[in-house]
């Protein structure tokens, strides 16, 4: 046998795997088999070359046809066979693993950043609508503590026309303690033709007026009416639409 | 077929035969198994083939043990021999002449095995083998498959090795890897009995 690289002993190794040598040809292979570790290694080498030429289409249809009928003949190189079948099938390239690895990376990170930048907006808003919720919540919780409540007690005083602020002496009203309503009924002096619409004002004895309303009486939040005396004016508009005073009434409101 | 074991004094014998070095001689043990499996692959006994190997070395082990004096340089020369005497042996037996161990479809697929094999197969693509060693082999398929022609001398140049180192290492590397394989579908299989 020629040096162990050699192309006619590759051949040879070939063949001698193939199961197409002759005796003596077998025989010499074996004997090199043994004694030669350099020649074992490229037999080795060979059958990989075969199997990598079997899977590739690169045998002839003689060596295909000794490849399946003799080479396969061995449990052994048939797993080679399917391990490197595994070797051979498509695989997506290293450099494209990157590449895809690396837009799937950028795609994230856009995706993060656009959904972090959309959600601090998203959070803004939220926290907005909260706030506003928040603030109706306590409105409506206020509107309904204010129903709640017992209806303010409307307290009714009875005030004598024809009383003088000078002359008279005003009208005592003690208010309890507490929201009430002050409802102040007049008693009217006859007048030859009755008013067709009503005013009233209710002032302190220095002039400042507290109150003001349409109508023939008045009905006034207590907390308007601190004990002081007072001067409630009755206006009356006639036919022509002026307004004209018709009776003054005094009261004092006294400590609760 | 039966196969007896040698004792440990003759196994001890037998390593000490092929290298005087225990590490060396393991390393030895394993080649000459894998010489022997071949040789028997190549009488068409490729189903029995590592039985009649481990058969051979046996023998080997039990004659060290009787006494028999091999020189140094013929060492493997007696192992051809043992081998060439289980084989006939073999052969008489009728019901192991030399027609085919089994017939297979090489291009068969989608066999039980297949999905095995292919966990197998990454798994010990990415634990058997080291970054270096999967970049080499499958740029190397990956370049094979796609050109189609002979891929190696080019490859070799790009790295910078001879063809022949370069087809030394993808050999020494497919067979790491094949070994994980075989090893790891071993250890799947359902027991044997």
């Amino acid at each position: 046998m020629e040096p162990a690289a050699g192309p006619e002993t590759r051949h040879l190794l070939r063949r001698y795997m193939l199961g197409s040598v002759l005796e003596a040809e077998r025989a010499q292979v074996e004997e090199k088999l043994f004694h030669d570790d350099s020649a074992f290694a490229l037999l080795e080498e060979t059958e990989d070359e075969l199997i990598d030429d079997y899977l590739l289409g690169r045998l002839s249809k003689q060596e295909r046809r000794q490849f399946e009928e003799h080479f396969l003949d061995s449990p052994r190189r048939r797993e080679r066979l399917a391990a490197t079948r595994l070797l051979l099938r498509p695989r997506p390239r290293r450099s494209f693993i990157w590449a895809a690895a690396a837009s799937i990376l950028v795609a994230g990170l856009g995706l993060l950043l656009y959904r972090q930048v959309e959600l601090g907006g998203e959070v803004e808003r939220l926290t907005a609508e909260l706030r506003r919720e928040r603030d109706a919540l306590a409105l409506l919780d206020k509107e309904i503590a204010g129903l709640r409540q017992p209806a303010a007690a409307t307290i009714s005083f009875l005030l004598r026309s024809g009383l003088t602020r000078a002359a008279a002496r005003p009208v005592r009203i003690a208010i309890p303690a507490g929201e009430h309503l002050v409802q102040l009924d007049l008693e009217r002096p006859e007048a030859a033709a009755a008013p067709s619409s009503f005013r009233i004002r209710v002032e302190t004895v220095d002039g400042s007026q507290i109150w003001s309303q349409e109508g023939p009486r008045a009905t006034i939040p207590s907390s308007l009416l601190p004990p002081n005396d007072y001067v409630l004016t009755l206006l009356g508009a006639g036919s022509g639409g002026v307004l004209e005073e018709i009776a003054d009434y005094s009261f004092r409101v006294v400590g609760r | 077929m039966e196969v007896t074991l040698a004792s440990r004094s003759a196994f001890e014998k037998l390593l000490a035969f092929l290298n005087d070095d225990r590490v060396r001689a393991g390393e030895e043990y394993e080649r000459a198994r894998r010489k022997l499996i071949i040789f028997f692959e190549g009488w068409r006994q490729g189903l029995l083939a590592p039985e009649l190997a481990d058969r051979t070395l046996d023998i080997v082990a039990r004659r060290l043990e009787e006494g028999v004096h091999v020189k140094t340089e013929s060492r493997m020369g007696f192992v051809l021999g043992v081998a060439r005497n289980v084989l006939r042996d073999h052969l008489k037996t009728p019901k192991h002449t030399l027609i085919r161990t089994d017939v297979v479809s090489p291009a068969k697929k989608g066999s039980a095995g297949d999905a095995q094999r292919f966990h197998c197969f990454e798994h010990c693509m990415s634990r058997a083998l080291s970054d270096l060693e999967r970049e080499l082999i499958l740029s190397f398929y990956q370049e094979e498959r796609r050109r189609k022609i002979e891929n190696r001398s080019d490859m070799a140049l790009r790295l910078g090795i001879t063809p022949e180192a370069l087809r030394s290492r993808m050999h020494r590397i497919r067979v790491k890897l094949e070994t994980c394989v075989g090893g790891c579908m071993q250890s799947q299989r359902p027991n044997e009995e």
